[in-house]
């Protein structure tokens, strides 16, 4: 599989020099629809980023030439790889691949400013194929004008310069995760693809921010309006905007958190943190605790100034501030004063300014503390990571990494992967169906509820306590079920609310989260579509163009001696249909063993959805196949078991976790510019042998984590 | 009027030190200009109906009226003008819910939307954008002739329109970004008459708001000079816009009010006191339980009836659930023709049509409420089988004292344009925004100009 992709690739890359890399243009057309994730898949093709950096940072190819010559030391020695077998004279290869090669691929395989034709995760063997094997060298060399053919270097100069290649070029072999995943050696300075930004704090954020900073347990967002969501994501700030419902439900909610406040002051967290009530030094006090709490940082002198207005402005105009030396007075003075603190930008935002560094930007080091603690509990930072910027400890990916490793260890760590894992699956609360109950009368909201807990127990269960491997989320083995669901689906016989590990053959992994099969049908039936479109979309990162306009798009009747499968024929029967329903409703059918309500079932209850009558019964249909997986690969399936075990194991489902949690944690709308980064995130989740953990934690390691532009 | 605020003022400037920090320069606040009593001002509600209706096609994409259960029907008569005028028709299957109060409606047959996506969120995203990045309730509320105006620009509510819905199944826009409904008819009163938190409990007449709003005003302008990218400063703007308005609000129903009586009254508001406040750890939360519907479409509608008596605003929004609606199957239902699709559309229409009498029944200007405002009526699909954009369900109520004559339908030619299709439906936008003195040419990106002939007499 993956040896087809890369080949595929790399026979791209090896086109004939002449061929630029424009002739690639229509091999890769579907590339262009796709999102990020695959373009890092397909970007193996001819415009690798070494080239367009190169060609952006020089105006010459003989400078180009010799900037690159420096990198070629540090590039085979700080990658050392495994040579095929033979027995190879470097120095001659060296002297053959200048020869046959250089003028297109450049010094080290990366393409030339003119010809940008990188040799990429080909292998010896690919090598072999291409030089022995009468394909390269060809073309009409760009700066000398020479022409290369293919019987200029066969026989022993070819097996010299694939050895030259394979020991040198970082990205020519095919024998690691790296060529498995298509890197196409992005440079670990990725430099900042995040512009700097306001992101808006959503629902879930605000409501923990405030319950965290006063140490309450409060309802506060549930007539806030809901957030868009970007690929399932509610924290995109490039969608999320201020109206005037917001500020009205800001002030509400800021208002009732207030009233809490002044009835709280002597008690919890608020009589902790105070140990003070009723005088004026104590409203002092509460604007300098709670002042760098709610803005996450400290405040000005010209902010407190002017806050302290905000306190003082029921003190009648003849008063002095001593006014305040009164207990009810100081109480009265939080009430008008804390209310402009919840409604400042500096709270309902939290800021990536950054502090001009070349030509980037820095966080700053309480910037930093807000982009940890959001990431990782979904929280204001707590009094560390308060502590750590204000002493200027928060400077380095080791103490990044130390703050993302602490909270992580807590339940609230792991909780915020779980709410992750829950929106990058699409089927949260808010997303599950109502079910007709005429035919799903155990369904309920319940149920629903303890769905959307089986998807976060299974992640937690997996990252934090089992192998934490990418693997298990697919092919656990086993189910985690509370009571609810053990008995709607009819697996195990849980008895408690606690999920538990329920090890069965009908159920477990992603593909059969009761969730997802209940989200993505209607009230009566299943979707294969939906589903197979969210199996595309959301765990392979491969977007689909959008449905076409101005052509009717038919709801198949029903007929009761049609399985759904064969209900879609006109889906493969129309050329225009099956354009794009091949990429998805295969893998759709294969979901078809559950019902609507997210039950599994051997055969489809085929009803007369008007009279409740039961029409027929019949097989479900589920081998089939998924194609472009990896680049144009394509696998078949006998059943679900079988998609499972497809996307435990392609790249693109692996790298599609990779690019959902960049997503997560970067918090916008993701561009070409993120593709090193994400490149970088997934040699570091490869490397681990794909340890989710280890993912989670890696983006603080990441050059761009901290950078913006 | 009475609301909580209106000693607000002079206590606040007694009071607020911080007042001096307000920079109406920069702000730019709209005072209302409240219509004098037996004045007519125009306003615009936009219903919205999910998911289409029996509207089956012929080879050229016409309805074929000989199967289809939606449009009305009856003999036209060719108005020269590219439409043939059907007066007094007969209801179909669809519509026949309509037949009480068929005297306001003109039923509008032969408009397609064009270009965009398809299915239901393609015609969910252009159907009051037409693909553009602003829906018109929105643009309308931003003209100062029209939501500037009144205390709130324009209110956007939903009954179920935020239950289990994607974030692509609505259909009001704001910079290309959906716009969620309110689906809380309490939370959207309290909000609509500026009533804030109920947490704090302050001295007679103080309201920190004002002066929150300057120093929020204060602080946004300085993050905006950060020299930050586009997309940034378009968001911090609209903030800005979000605080004016705040602002204006709070100005506005400080104000003595000139609309009818009764209505106006915060406190005959919800006389039943259903409640619809529920934690955020219930699931499903009270608005969006089935059995609640009625009650929640009908403190809906209420709130749209008084906020336009009032002249709390001209510009208003409702959608009944969302595309793709699950309540009571909707969608499921929408994919064959049956008497339980008439029921299931009779039941979205009821609320509809309660709406219309209500305002029929209000004193409004120089006549009645219905008099002066259209009510916009539409879908984000024209058949909910074939899942199509052509021939769809649009029709308009009300508007008589701004031309509009009811008992009608008005059929346009197909290939009008010359592209085979029926007329571009962003011509009605152009039409609507008229209606309300906001005189365009074109409306959204499809290139298409002028408005749709024949709606106003």
């Amino acid at each position: 599989m993956v040896k087809r992709l890369t080949l595929v690739l790399s026979s791209l890359a090896l086109a004939a020099c002449s061929g630029g890399a424009t002739d690639h243009s229509a091999n890769s057309e579907r590339s262009s629809t796709r999102d990020i994730s695959s373009a890092v898949i397909s970007s193996a093709a001819p415009a690798s980023s070494s080239s367009v950096t190169l060609s952006a940072s020089s105006d010459s190819v003989s400078s180009v030439l010799a900037s690159t010559s420096s990198s070629l030391a540090s590039a085979s020695s700080s990658r050392p790889s495994t040579p095929p077998s033979g027995n190879f004279d470097l120095v001659t290869g060296k002297g053959l691949y200048e020869t046959h090669c250089l003028e297109c691929h450049g010094v080290v395989g990366a393409g030339s400013i003119k010809v940008p034709v990188p040799i990429k995760a080909i292998g010896y063997a690919g090598l072999m194929a291409r030089a022995d094997g009468g394909n390269m060298p060809t073309g009409t060399g760009p700066l000398t004008g020479a022409e290369y053919s293919p019987e200029q270097c066969v026989g022993d100069c070819a097996h010299q310069v694939a050895g030259y290649i394979t020991n040198n070029f970082p990205g020519a072999l095919d024998t690691g995760e790296n060529s498995e995943l298509g890197f196409n050696g992005c440079s670990t300075a990725e430099g900042a693809p995040a512009a700097r930004a306001m992101r808006l704090l959503t629902r879930r954020e605000y409501e923990n921010s405030i319950n965290d900073i006063f140490g309450f347990d409060m309802d506060l967002t549930v007539s806030f309006s809901p957030e868009g969501r970007d690929h399932g994501f509610t924290n995109n700030a490039d969608i999320a905007q201020v109206t005037a419902r917001h500020l009205d439900n800001y002030y509400s909610a800021a208002s009732r958190v207030t009233g809490a406040v002044q009835e709280g002051l002597t008690s919890g967290k608020l009589g902790r943190v105070l140990g003070c009530s009723g005088d004026l030094k104590c409203v002092v006090k509460f604007i300098d605790e709670f002042g760098p709490r709610i803005f996450r940082r400290p405040l000005t002198a010209e902010e407190k100034a002017e806050y302290f207005k905000f306190f003082r402005a029921l003190v009648p105009a003849n008063e002095a501030d001593g006014y305040l030396n009164h207990s009810q007075h100081a109480k009265d003075a939080i009430g008008a004063g804390l209310p402009a603190l919840l409604m400042s930008p500096h709270f309902l935002y939290r800021t990536e300014l950054g502090k001009k560094e070349g030509d980037n930007y820095r966080l700053t080091d309480h910037e930093m503390a807000s982009l940890i603690s959001y990431t990782f509990i979904g929280s204001t930072p707590d009094d560390a990571l308060l502590a750590a910027a204000n002493a200027g400890q928060l400077r380095t990916k080791a103490q990044y990494k130390a703050h993302a490793e602490r909270l992580l260890g807590t339940q609230r760590g792991q909780d915020q992967m779980a709410h992750f894992a829950v929106e990058w699956w699409d089927s949260g609360l808010e997303l599950i169906g109502s079910k007709n109950p005429d035919f799903y009368a155990s369904y309920d909201a319940k149920v629903i509820q303890s769905m959307v807990g089986e998807m976060k127990a299974l992640f937690k269960h997996v990252t934090f306590e089992s192998t934490g491997k990418f693997g298990e989320l697919y092919q656990p083995g086993y189910a985690m079920l509370d009571k609810t669901l053990s008995d709607f689906y009819g697996v195990g016989s849980v008895t408690s609310d606690t999920f538990t590990k329920v090890i069965n053959n009908q159920r477990g992994g992603i593909l059969s989260f009761g969730a997802i099969a209940a989200s993505k049908a209607s009230t009566e039936e299943s979707s294969p579509v939906k589903r197979g479109v969210f199996v595309r979309e959301q765990l392979m990162c491969d977007p689909l163009p959008p449905l076409p306009r101005d052509v009717n798009i038919p709801n198949p009747d029903l007929d009761p001696t049609k399985p759904m499968r064969a209900r879609f024929t006109e889906h493969s029967s129309n050329e225009n249909c099956w354009a794009c329903h091949k990429f998805f409703d295969d893998i759709g059918f294969a979901m078809e063993v559950f019902d609507a309500s997210g039950k599994h079932r051997d055969q489809e209850i085929m009803y007369n959805w008007d009279t409740k009558e039961e029409l027929n019964r019949l097989d479900i249909l589920t081998a089939g196949k998924v194609i472009n997986i990896d680049g144009d690969d394509e696998h078949t399936f006998d059943d679900l078991d079988g998609l499972a075990d497809i996307m435990t194991n392609a790249d693109s489902s692996k790298s599609c976790m990779t690019t959902q949690y960049y997503r997560y944690v970067m918090g916008y709308t993701l561009s070409d510019g993120d593709q090193c980064a994400i490149e970088n995130l997934n040699k570091t989740f490869a490397d681990s042998q794909f340890d989710i953990q280890t993912l989670l934690i890696g983006i603080t390691q990441l050059d761009s984590f901290s950078l913006r532009k | 009027m009475k609301t909580p605020f209106r000693n607000t003022r002079r206590r606040f400037i007694k009071n607020a030190l911080v007042a001096g920090t307000m920079s109406p320069l920069a702000m730019r606040i709209a005072q209302p200009v409240l219509a004098a009593t037996g004045e007519d001002t125009a306003k615009v509600v936009f219903m919205y109906i999910p998911d289409g209706v029996y509207a089956p096609k012929t080879a050229n994409g016409s309805t074929d009226d000989s199967q289809g259960a939606w449009h009305p029907t009856g003999i036209g008569v060719d108005s020269g003008n590219g439409y043939a005028v059907t007066t007094n028709p007969t209801m179909n299957q669809m519509t026949k819910a309509f037949t009480p109060i068929q005297e306001h409606i003109t039923f509008l047959q032969g408009l397609d939307m064009k270009l965009g996506g398809g299915s239901h969120q393609g015609g969910s995203r252009k159907v009051l954008t037409g693909n553009g990045g602003d829906s018109l309730d929105v643009v309308l509320s931003r003209q100062d002739s029209i939501g500037g105006t009144t205390p709130i620009r324009s209110i956007n509510l939903g009954a179920m329109a935020n239950f289990q819905a994607g974030t692509t199944d609505h259909v009001h826009y704001l910079n290309g970004q959906s716009i969620k409904p309110e689906d809380d008819p309490i939370s959207a009163f309290n909000r609509a008459y500026g009533l804030g938190g109920s947490g704090v409990s302050y001295p007679d007449g103080f309201d920190p708001r004002k002066s929150i709003l300057a120093r929020s005003f204060k602080e946004v302008e300085a993050l905006m000079k950060n020299d930050l990218g586009m997309d940034e400063r378009v968001k911090l703007a609209t903030h800005i816009d979000a605080l004016n308005d705040m602002q204006k609000k709070l100005d506005g129903v400080a104000e003595p009010n000139t609309g009818s009586g009764n209505l106006c009254e915060v406190s005959t508001f919800n006389p039943n006191h259903i409640e619809t406040a529920s934690g955020d750890g219930i699931y499903p939360p009270k608005i969006h339980l089935d059995n609640n519907f009625e009650d929640i479409a009908n403190l809906q509608t209420d709130i749209i009836t008084r906020l336009l008596s009032c002249n709390m605003t001209r510009v208003a929004g409702l959608q009944m659930s969302h595309t793709t609606s699950n309540f009571r199957g909707h969608h499921s239902i929408s994919h064959n023709f049956s008497q339980g699709w008439i029921d299931s559309l009779d039941f979205f229409y009821s609320f509809l049509i309660k709406m219309v009498n209500q305002m029929k029944a209000t004193p409004d200007g120089s006549g009645t409420l219905l008099d002066n405002t259209l009510i916009y009526v539409y879908s984000c699909l024209s058949d909910g089988k074939l899942h199509d954009h052509r021939d769809m369900p649009f029709f308009l109520i009300g508007g008589h004292n701004f031309g509009m004559k009811g008992n009608r339908k008005l059929r346009y030619d197909l290939n009008a344009e010359g592209d085979g299709r029926g007329v571009d439906h962003t011509k009605l936008l152009v039409s609507i925004a008229k209606y309300m003195g906001h005189d365009i040419e074109s409306f959204g990106t499809n290139g298409v100009t002028g408005e749709l002939p024949g709606i106003f007499v």
